[in-house]
């Protein structure tokens, strides 16, 4: 059981950032290779990387959804209806993914129920 | 200088193998009286062996017995009547009648029917061995070998060539020891057989009884083969110490034949004229061992015991003694060398080199030879030495190929067996401090299968690798980061891994980047399936290589440079991952607070969550 003390992990499947990329991908943010490149050798972190640190924001400290498409606005510099577009994208795609750890322990625990088999001593009632 | 050397040799040597040699010799001696002590009493026909007239224990016994035997009969006539009226064919009662009336004849007999077959035996064994024939050979051995060459042995200063004496030392030991050990067993063999057939003798009248009816015929079969086999073993026995009498008589007669085929180029001549004068007497020695494994083909019960006692027992107490002097002097040799060349290369002075070798040979040799470290290295330098010889043998394709790579392996997994269930802080230490020995080496093997190698135990590992002292491929599977030390790459190592091979190493590869970068080159697009099997430890470390690259993209650059030339796309790609490394693990990073939760008011008024 967790302890009150603990903070409860959150969980995304294997592919997420994938998913994300697609989505950056999709509005235009994808960095080319040079633009890839000339951000590495001056140090700056790629796009995909800033979306991380946003959803990981988004779920740690339980910002509203305003917040949430002010903080995509700003750090990648964008207009306000592309981040809010944006915003809507990754929630309904990939926040959606998110699972507490409990939620995932509670489902592997939990059994499927298995189908009653047929009560070989009893007559069918017809 | 030659002579002083050899008498700086001597003296530690001398006062190590003086007693040991003694030791020999009495063991010999003792073997020796007491194989003849126990021929003689067989021979001499006063401890009678089959007769209730001549022995009173046997008199005793036997009467017994007999008396329970005729009771037997007569329950067993009551048991057939009862059988034939009542029709119980599983008795075969009829067949069982007649042998009733034969058994109920012998029974009375049976020491002489024993006599006969024992008697025979004794015929034969007293041809084998006359008198003195047994004596003799531990005589010869005394007389020929010992004698003959200890009294130079024991005059230490006399400035005689170093190698010769101890070569000399540790010949004649080893011909004490196993002579003695062999002679010892034959004479063990003989005082059992002494003991075995009267008591056989006693159970005679049962035995013959038991030969009535089938259910008990199975007892008397077992006392049957007793019987003729501890009445053989005495012949068989006798046999092969006459065989080894007459090798003796042969080699005296010709001892040049042996003398000549020594080669004096590799050892010196005093070493080799030693060595032309005893080396006969190892074919005699030889024909003990084999002819006391001969005779106990023959064992019966008892004397099976004292097979397995010598198998077992004797040899692992043989084993132990010499493998204890053998450590303590290999310990001794090598902690001298090593003093000696540690100390002379420190000083350069004349004097003081002279000086310091001779402080390095004393010290050395204590260490060497009495603390445990020091005897763990000799016991290590021997297995060494082996190695070499292998090696030299494998060029020669006198063993298979590899070979050599597995026997040092081998004794470096016994070590391990040996410290498997020490922790792993005691492993840590005891690596440390035998690091130059199997016994480390064992160590070491443990901490990479725990994966607790620490990492100021990778060097040395490696090293052990490189020696063939470890198998690579453990080690690497945890620990591919040391890649470039065993003369392979983390590309190579890592070549058909999966995400789950990835994850399993232990987390001090996540702090280096050219295992990180190696991964994330491999892994391509899943490298989200490799960062959710990592565990919270080595996400951070990967996190941490990730921020330094980032900051100082000179290693990356290099990584560039080294796998992807010139090609840009490639390169995007491999950067574009590289982000996705840390995307993945920085969302992974996630978490949130949970829920305060409620506080129940009970009626006492306590609060309790």
């Amino acid at each position: 059981m967790t302890n009150n003390f603990e903070k409860q992990s959150i969980d995304y499947p294997d592919e997420t950032i994938e998913i994300a990329s697609e989505i950056l991908k999709n509005f235009e943010l994808e960095e080319s290779p040079e633009e890839l490149e000339k951000k590495f050798q001056l140090g700056k972190e790629s796009n995909i990387v800033i979306i991380a640190e946003i959803l990981r924001k988004y779920k740690e400290k339980n910002l509203s959804f305003p917040e949430f498409t002010a903080s995509l606005q700003k750090q990648l510099n964008i207009s306000q209806k592309k981040a809010e577009e944006l915003a809507t994208d990754l929630k309904n795609e990939v926040l959606s993914l998110a699972r507490k750890s409990e939620e995932i322990t509670a489902e592997e625990t939990e059994k499927p129920e298995e189908p009653k088999s047929q009560d070989v001593y009893r007559e069918p009632i017809e | 200088m030659t002579s002083l050397f050899a008498k700086i040799i001597e003296i530690p040597m001398g006062v190590i193998l003086q007693p040991i040699l003694f030791l020999g010799e009495g063991f010999l001696g003792l073997a020796n009286a007491l194989l003849t002590w126990v021929v003689n009493i067989s021979l001499s026909g006063d401890w009678a062996l089959t007769s209730p007239a001549k022995n009173e224990l046997i008199n005793v016994g036997w009467t017994l017995t007999r008396d329970l035997a005729n009771i037997g009969i007569v329950l067993g006539l009551v048991f057939i009547g009862l059988g034939t009226a009542l029709r119980l064919t599983e008795f075969k009662t009829q067949k069982a009648f007649v042998w009733l009336l034969i058994i109920a004849l012998f029974i009375n007999f049976t020491p002489l029917i024993c006599g006969l077959i024992v008697d025979a035996s004794n015929i034969l064994m007293k041809f084998f061995l006359p008198t003195g024939v047994s004596s003799e050979i531990g005589e010869t051995f005394l007389e020929k070998v010992f004698r003959a060459h200890m009294g130079g042995l024991l005059e230490m200063f006399a400035g005689k060539v170093a190698f010769a004496s101890i070569f000399k030392f540790l010949v004649l030991i080893a011909i004490g020891f196993i002579g003695g050990f062999a002679l010892i067993l034959f004479a063990a063999l003989f005082l059992l057989r002494m003991v075995a057939i009267p008591i056989l003798v006693i159970l005679s009248p049962i035995a013959f009884f038991c030969y009535i009816f089938d259910q008990t015929k199975k007892y008397f079969e077992m006392w049957w083969n007793q019987l003729l086999q501890w009445s053989l073993i005495g012949a068989v026995g006798g046999f092969f110490l006459y065989l080894t009498h007459h090798c003796l008589r042969v080699i005296e007669k010709t001892p040049l034949i042996w003398q000549r085929a020594v080669p004096t180029g590799a050892i010196g001549s005093e070493a080799a004229v030693f060595l032309g004068t005893v080396s006969s007497y190892f074919v005699v020695l030889a024909f003990l061992v084999i002819g006391l494994l001969a005779t106990f083909q023959f064992s019966p019960m008892g004397a099976k015991e004292l097979t397995a006692w010598a198998k077992t027992k004797g040899k692992s107490a043989l084993w132990a003694g010499s493998k204890g002097i053998g450590n303590i002097l290999r310990g001794a040799t090598i902690g001298m060398y090593k003093g000696t060349v540690k100390e002379v290369s420190e000083r350069k002075g004349g004097w003081g080199k002279t000086l310091g070798g001779l402080k390095g040979f004393g010290m050395g040799a204590l260490r060497g030879g009495w603390t445990t470290e020091g005897q763990e290295e000799g016991k290590t330098s021997t297995v060494e030495m082996a190695t070499k010889g292998r090696e030299m043998l494998e060029k020669m394709h006198l063993i298979p190929i590899g070979s050599t790579e597995s026997y040092q392996q081998k004794a470096v997994a016994a070590e391990a067996a040996k410290s498997k269930a020490l922790s792993t802080d005691t492993l840590i230490k005891g690596a440390e401090t035998y690091a130059n020995t199997i016994k480390g080496k064992g160590m070491l093997s443990n901490l990479i299968q725990r994966g607790e190698l620490p990492s100021s135990l990778i060097s040395q590992t490696t090293k052990a690798i490189n020696q063939e002292w470890l198998p690579k491929k453990p080690f690497l599977e945890k620990y591919p980061h040391a890649a470039d030390q065993l003369q392979t790459t983390i590309a190579d190592v890592t070549k058909n891994w999966s995400a789950n091979q990835f994850a399993k190493t232990t987390k001090e590869n996540w702090n280096n980047a050219p295992y990180v970068l190696e991964a994330v080159k491999r892994m391509g697009k899943n490298l989200g399936a490799l960062v959710r099997r990592l565990d919270t430890d080595k996400r951070g470390n990967a996190l941490n290589v990730y921020n330094q690259l980032n900051q100082n993209p000179e290693q990356l650059n290099s990584f560039l440079d080294t796998n992807f030339q010139q090609d840009r796309k490639q390169r995007a790609e491999f950067i574009g991952n590289f982000q996705k490394l840390a995307a993945n693990i920085k969302l992974d990073l996630a978490y949130q607070e949970p829920p305060p939760t409620p506080t129940v008011i009970v009626e006492t008024g306590e609060k309790e969550k």
